[in-house]
């Protein structure tokens, strides 16, 4: 049995992607799971984004801030931050008051696979308060 | 009680003062009348009275104030008329007309104070009658609407200059997706291996696409939604032109007008109608000529979408959810965001139908006479 690193191990991460765009979501799923993630979910409005966090518990879910029908991903963000689920949000216009909502960080739009990948990386370290190395153009940390 | 109602009793009961010709602006009027001098004095709207001929008797006090008149003695005995800009001088005369003939009129102008301060009045004329019934006087009360103007002009300039900001935007968007559309041309042009030229083609191709639907709604100045038959049928005859410039395979298209649908359907509904195309110009055809038949339908509370072709159908074994090419995967995921359901079959070409809920969840994209 081939032995797997512990390290690598670790930083795979359940991904939950809240996003209204199906094409969007669709090439986000790809890219994180290039990288060798795990995305447990995809949602585009408030209660099956709370719904799917509830089910899976997902180590981060990315958020877009317009959701279907008016829906909000701020309010999506607040809510699952409070079940314990960190929030980075992925939007056109990011915005430092997200913050006040739980969300770790924001990711600014379009988004390309690696900065993606860094930025989910980069929100892990985040999350677990380590050192966090060069960021990705386009993402803040909150 | 209504300020032009006061202001008609208050007018009424100085027209019919035996000591008419006092007052604020003509001395004596409705002096032994305290109530109706405290009335005139206290509107917020400019009172005139005329005579039947139209010629200046009297302004109450706040009119004096609106109008930005120390003296009113020169106005006495002036046609009324007179006294407005030429702009208004035919409103003004059929009003007088009209009092004098027992009838009311209203009409809004613009005419500056003397003092040159640019207003907006909104006027109504009507009679003063007398002791017999008939028409005595003429009252004319005067309402300064300049900041209602003045907001409306101020809005219609924002909207005018949203309109403009649009129009660039727009301009702008179509201009970026034509340089990314050519920049991708050159790529394939470049590209030596069939594959990556092929990829990079479907590429540009769907690219192209997105720059027609932006193209056509933009074209439509409907911002929020579209009509999605004559729209489904553009985006059809184009994606055909650009897959089949040779003219193979005839485009049928049978599509119920006036489905409304806002863009937050019309849009993912035109990206996969093309994707359907396309699969079917890659594979159905194979350089042969054919027919190819979309057609758009209303039923009760859903819509029918069906894209089919004449071509061989689909492989046995095949499965709108199981199917990994990248097309079908775009059209799934399209389905799944406009929440329709997508089926295919052999009929006996490749048939694909796609039917959605005639109204949101939140009860608020298609409507229409279909």
């Amino acid at each position: 049995m081939a032995r797997v690193d512990p390290l690598e191990v670790e930083s795979i991460m359940k991904i939950l992607i809240v996003e209204d765009e199906a094409l969007l979501a669709m090439a986000m799923k790809d890219y994180l799971a290039g990288a060798g993630h795990i995305v447990v979910g995809q949602a585009d409005d408030f209660d099956t984004a709370v719904t799917l966090a509830a089910e899976t518990q997902p180590d981060l879910a990315l958020v877009d801030v317009n959701l279907v029908d008016g829906d909000s991903g701020i309010e999506v963000a607040s809510s699952l931050t409070k079940q314990r689920v960190p929030c980075l949000m992925v939007t056109s216009n990011c915005n430092p008051m997200h913050a006040l909502d739980g969300a770790v960080g924001c990711l600014q739009k379009p988004v390309s696979p690696s900065a993606l990948v860094q930025a989910v990386a980069a929100a892990r370290q985040k999350v677990r308060g380590l050192p966090v190395g060069p960021v990705p153009r386009g993402l803040a940390l909150y | 009680m209504t300020s032009s109602f006061t202001a008609t009793l208050a007018l009424q009961a100085a027209a019919n003062s035996t000591t008419f010709g006092g007052g604020h602006a003509v001395p004596g009027l409705a002096a032994d009348n305290p109530l109706v001098a405290l009335m005139l004095d206290n509107s917020p709207d400019c009172l005139q009275l005329l005579d039947l001929d139209g010629h200046f008797l009297f302004m109450n006090g706040p009119g004096l104030a609106l109008l930005e008149i120390d003296d009113v003695a020169p106005l006495q005995g002036q046609p009324w008329a007179r006294l407005w800009p030429v702009d208004a001088a035919v409103m003004v005369t059929a009003s007088i007309e009209a009092a004098a003939r027992g009838e009311q009129t209203r009409f809004s102008a613009f005419a500056p104070t003397p003092r040159g301060t640019p207003k907006w009045w909104d006027v109504i004329v009507s009679s003063v009658r007398g002791c017999d019934g008939a028409p005595a006087q003429i009252m004319c009360a005067l309402r300064d609407i300049t900041e209602l103007k003045q907001g409306e002009i101020a809005l219609k300039e924002a909207l005018d200059a949203r309109e403009a900001l649009l129009y660039e935007v727009n301009h702008r968007v179509k201009n970026s997706l034509a340089l990314v559309t050519s920049l991708l041309t050159l790529q394939s042009s470049h590209a030596k291996e069939p594959r990556l030229k092929q990829t990079l083609d479907e590429a540009r191709s769907r690219i192209g696409v997105v720059a027609q639907v932006h193209q056509r709604l933009y074209q439509t100045n409907r911002h929020n939604d579209v009509d999605l038959g004559p729209f489904l049928a553009d985006i059809a005859q184009d994606v055909v032109g650009v897959f089949d410039p040779e003219g193979r395979v005839a485009l049928e298209t049978d599509c119920a007008p006036d489905i409304i649908l806002g863009l937050d359907k019309a849009v993912p509904l035109a990206l996969l109608t093309s994707e359907l195309i396309t699969n079917s110009l890659k594979y159905a055809f194979d350089g042969r000529q054919g027919i190819l038949h979309i057609s758009l339908h209303r039923n009760d509370d859903q819509i029918h979408l069906c894209v089919c072709d004449d071509g061989p159908g689909l492989p046995a074994g095949f499965s709108v959810n199981g199917a990994g090419g990248l097309g079908m995967r775009i059209v799934g995921a399209l389905t799944r965001q406009i929440r329709a359901q997508l089926s295919a079959s052999n009929a006996p070409g490749a048939c694909f139908d796609i039917v959605f809920p005639a109204e949101s969840k939140k009860g608020t994209v298609a409507h229409g006479a279909g």
